[in-house]
C-alpha cells in the first residue's frame, strides 16, 4: 500500500468532513467560551455569589434525583405550551384584525403592550387566584402582542403580484388566503413564534414567583423558593435549567417546524 | 375562441389633479383565433384598453363585446399572462397550475391531472411537474405563466408585455415557442408590446396607439405567413409602415402643442389688452376675465406656457378691485412682470370701494400665502396640499387656509424641486369664486 496515496485522501476527507460541518464547531465554540469565562468568574468567587458550572450540574441532578426536576419542567413546560399556543391563535386572529381596522385594534394592542408584565402578573393573580391558569393567562397577554405586530406587518408584505395574478384568474377569497397570504405569512409566523416562546419562558419564572405554589410549582416557583430560603448556588442551578429547557424548545419545537415551512426553498 | 369588438371605448380616471382621459374612442375588431398587438409608447393606455376588454375596468363609455355578449354582463374567459411570471415561489409548476384550475371555486376540476399535462406539453415543459420555480429558468418560468393562461382553456389570451423584461436572445427565443405554441393550439391573442419587431414577428395586425389621450393611429395588416424571419426583406417592409405611422403621429402630436400654445399667447394677448382698458378708464369685462382664468385653469396638463401662472394670476388680481394694496405689497418681492403689475395697480386705483377692511385682510392673506409659494418649485408635498388648499378656499376658512401653506410652523417650501401647477391653478380656481361672491 503506497502510504503516499493513501493520507492525503484520508487528510482531505477529514477537512472535508470539517468544512461542512463547520457551524457544528463555531457553535460548539461558542458553548466552550461560556464555559471558560463562567469557569473564571466562579474560580474568583465565593460559592455563593458565583457557583462553579460543576456545582451547578451537581444541584441539578440533585433536583432529578428528588423528583423535584421532573414536577417542575412538567408544570411549567404545560403553562408555556398552554400560553405561547394560546397566543398563537388569538394574535393571528388579532394580527389580521389589526391589518384590517389598524386604527381601531392598534391603540388597544399599544396599551396591552405597554402595561408592564409585572402588572399582568399581579392582575393575573388578583382575578384568577394563585392558580396555574393565572399564569398561563400572564404569560398569554404577554405574547400575543408581538404575534399581531408580526402578522399585521406580515400582510402588508404579501406580494401585490401574486395578488394580481390572483385576481387574473378569479380566484376566490379562500383560496387567496391559502395560497397565498398564508404561506406569505410563515416566516413573519415563525419569527414571531420563535420571540414568542422566548418571551413565555421569561415570564414564566415572574408569573409562577407571583402565583406562588397554586401555579403549578413550576420551574420559576422553585427557582423563587430558592432564593427565599438563601440558597443563591440553587437559584443558578434552576437558571440554567431553564435556559437548557429553552434551547431544547427551539431544538425540538421551533427547528422542525421551520424546516417544514421552508421546505420548498431547499434544492 | 371568442371575437371580441371595441367599440368608442373611452376611459377618464379621476385623479387628485382632475380628470385625466386616458383612452379617447378607441374601436377596433379581433376576429376569432387572429393574433392582434396593440403597440405605442409606454402610458398609453395599452394595458387600460386590455383591462376593459376583460371587463376588470368599467368604461366610461363606448362598448366592449365579446362573442356579442358586452362584458359588463358577462366577463369573458380569459387567460392573462403578465411581463413577470408570477409564479407562487413556495407551490410546485404542477401546484400552481392547480392554483390557476381552482381558484374560481375552490374545488378540484374534472380531468385537473390531465389537463395540466396537457398544457404542459404544449409548452413543452413535460416532466417539469414537480419542480419549484427557484429550481427552473426564467425562461422556463414565462413558459409555465403562458401554460398557466391557457390552462383555464380560454377563448381569449391577454399578454401585457409578457417580454418586455427579458434580453433579445431569451425573448426571441420565448416569441417563436410562443408563435408555435399558438400555431398548435389556436385562440384569440391580445398582445401588447411597445417592441416593433415583436409586433410584426408575432401579430396578424397591429393596432397602433398614439400617446395620450390615446386614440388608434392607424391599424396595420401583416401578412405574412409564419414562422416570419427576423430581418427579411418583408419583415424590415411591414417594420417600416409601423414606423411611418409612428413618426406620423408624433407630428400631429407636436402640431397639436403648437396650436394650443399660439391659442394661449391669443389669450395672453386679449388679457393684456383689456388691462390697458381698463388703465385707460374703462370698467373691468368680469366675464371676459373669468373666461380667461377658466381657459387657464383648466388647459391640458402636457401644455404648459412658462408665463401661464403669471398672467392666470394678474387676471385674478385684476377680477378683485380689493387686490390693489397686497399687489402693492408684493410688487417688490414677486416674480410678475413688472410692467404688468404697474398696469394693474394703475386700473386699481380707480377701484378702491367701501367694502370693509375684514374681507380684504383675510384675502390678502391668502393670496399672500399663494404668492409666496414659488408655486414653479414646488415639490410632491406641496402639490398634494393643493386640494386642501381648493377645499379651504371654497369652505371660506381662510385661516386654515393660510396654516395649510404655512405648515404650521414650518415653511414647507425653500427645497426647490420640480413640480407642475395643476393643483395651484384648480386651487386659484376656487379662489376665483370666492372672488366673485364677494365682488357680487
Amino acid at each position: 500500500m503506497n502510504q503516499d496515496q493513501l493520507q492525503p485522501s484520508t487528510w482531505e476527507g477529514a477537512m472535508n468532513w470539517l468544512s461542512n460541518h463547520r457551524n457544528y464547531f463555531i457553535g460548539a465554540s461558542s458553548f466552550a467560551l461560556i464555559v471558560v469565562v463562567w469557569q473564571m468568574i466562579a474560580m474568583t468567587q465565593p460559592s455563593y455569589v458565583f457557583p462553579s458550572l460543576v456545582q451547578v450540574f451537581a444541584d441539578i441532578i440533585r433536583f432529578g434525583e428528588e423528583g423535584d426536576l421532573l414536577k417542575a419542567t412538567l408544570a411549567t413546560a404545560k403553562s408555556v405550551a398552554l400560553g405561547a399556543g394560546a397566543s398563537l391563535l388569538v394574535g393571528t386572529l388579532v394580527g389580521f384584525a389589526l391589518g384590517k381596522y389598524e386604527a381601531f385594534t392598534s391603540p388597544i394592542l399599544n396599551f396591552v403592550q405597554t402595561v408592564p408584565y409585572v402588572v399582568w402578573a399581579l392582575m393575573s393573580m388578583i382575578w384568577f387566584g394563585l392558580s396555574q391558569f393565572a399564569v398561563v393567562f400572564t404569560i398569554f397577554i404577554a405574547g400575543f402582542t408581538v404575534i399581531s405586530f408580526n402578522v399585521a406587518a406580515g400582510l402588508k408584505q404579501v406580494d401585490a403580484h401574486l395578488l394580481g395574478m390572483a385576481q387574473s384568474v378569479r380566484a376566490n377569497h379562500y383560496m387567496i388566503f391559502r395560497h397565498i397570504v398564508l404561506p406569505s405569512l410563515a416566516p413573519y409566523l415563525l419569527s414571531a413564534a420563535r420571540t414568542t416562546l422566548g418571551i413565555c419562558w421569561k415570564i414564566v419564572v415572574l408569573a409562577e414567583l407571583f402565583a406562588g405554589g397554586g401555579g403549578g410549582g413550576g420551574v420559576g416557583y422553585n427557582l423563587y423558593v430558592s432564593w427565599e430560603f438563601n440558597r443563591p448556588n440553587e437559584v443558578f442551578a434552576w437558571t440554567v435549567w431553564l435556559v437548557i429547557l429553552m434551547m431544547l424548545t427551539e431544538w425540538m419545537v421551533i427547528m422542525p417546524i421551520e424546516s417544514y415551512a421552508t421546505r420548498w426553498k431547499k434544492n | 375562441m371568442s371575437s371580441i369588438a371595441v367599440n368608442g371605448l373611452t376611459k377618464i380616471f379621476n385623479t387628485a389633479s382632475g380628470p385625466l382621459k386616458i383612452l379617447d374612442d378607441i374601436s377596433f375588431d379581433v376576429a376569432e383565433g387572429e393574433f392582434v398587438c396593440l403597440l405605442g409608447p409606454s402610458g398609453a393606455g395599452k394595458s387600460v384598453t386590455l383591462n376593459c376588454i376583460t371587463g376588470m375596468l368599467p368604461a366610461t363609455s363606448g362598448s366592449v363585446l365579446v362573442d356579442g355578449i358586452s362584458v359588463f354582463e358577462k366577463k369573458p374567459n380569459y387567460g392573462y399572462v403578465f411581463q413577470q411570471p408570477r409564479l407562487m415561489p413556495w407551490r410546485t409548476v404542477e401546484e400552481n397550475l392547480r392554483f390557476a384550475l381552482r381558484a374560481e371555486t375552490g374545488k378540484p376540476q374534472a380531468d385537473e391531472d390531465k389537463r395540466i399535462q396537457d398544457v404542459l406539453e404544449l409548452v413543452n415543459l413535460s416532466g417539469y411537474e414537480k419542480f419549484y420555480p427557484h429550481q427552473i429558468s426564467g425562461g422556463m418560468q414565462h413558459r409555465v405563466g403562458i401554460a398557466r393562461a391557457y390552462v383555464l382553456n380560454p377563448g381569449l389570451l391577454m399578454m401585457d408585455e409578457p417580454f418586455g423584461a427579458l434580453d433579445e436572445m431569451t425573448a426571441r427565443r420565448l416569441r417563436s415557442e410562443l408563435a408555435s405554441t399558438w400555431l398548435k393550439d389556436r385562440r384569440t391573442v391580445v398582445f401588447i408590446t411597445h417592441d416593433i419587431i415583436e409586433a410584426c414577428f408575432l401579430a396578424d395586425r397591429i393596432v397602433i396607439y398614439t400617446p395620450k389621450p390615446t386614440h388608434i393611429a392607424e391599424i396595420i395588416e401583416v401578412k405574412l405567413p409564419r414562422p416570419r424571419e427576423y430581418g427579411s426583406a418583408e419583415m424590415h417592409q411591414v417594420e417600416s409602415d409601423v414606423l411611418a405611422v409612428f413618426e406620423r403621429t408624433l407630428k400631429d402630436f407636436m402640431q397639436i402643442i403648437k396650436d394650443e400654445h399660439r391659442a394661449m399667447a391669443a389669450v395672453f394677448n386679449e388679457l393684456l389688452q383689456h388691462v390697458d382698458q381698463v388703465t385707460n378708464g374703462s370698467t373691468p369685462d368680469f366675464d371676459l376675465l373669468d373666461s380667461i382664468v377658466s381657459y387657464l385653469v383648466e388647459f391640458p396638463e402636457k401644455v404648459h406656457h412658462p408665463k401661464e401662472d403669471e398672467y392666470l394670476f394678474a387676471a385674478l388680481a385684476m377680477r378683485s378691485p380689493q387686490t390693489h394694496d397686497l399687489i402693492e405689497e408684493v410688487k417688490g418681492e414677486h416674480r410678475l412682470g413688472h410692467e404688468l403689475l404697474d398696469r394693474l395697480i394703475e386700473a386699481l386705483r380707480t377701484f378702491r370701494t367701501s367694502r370693509g377692511r375684514s374681507d380684504f385682510e383675510s384675502f390678502s392673506k391668502a393670496v399672500r400665502a399663494f404668492v409666496d409659494l414659488q408655486w414653479r418649485h414646488m415639490t410632491q408635498e406641496e402639490q398634494v396640499l393643493m386640494p386642501m388648499a381648493a377645499q379651504c378656499l371654497k369652505r371660506d376658512d381662510w385661516e386654515q387656509l393660510t396654516d395649510v401653506f404655512r405648515g404650521n410652523e414650518d415653511p414647507l417650501f425653500g427645497i426647490k424641486a420640480k413640480g407642475d401647477s395643476t393643483n395651484l391653478r384648480k386651487a386659484l380656481l376656487g379662489l376665483r369664486t370666492d372672488i366673485k361672491e364677494n365682488a357680487a
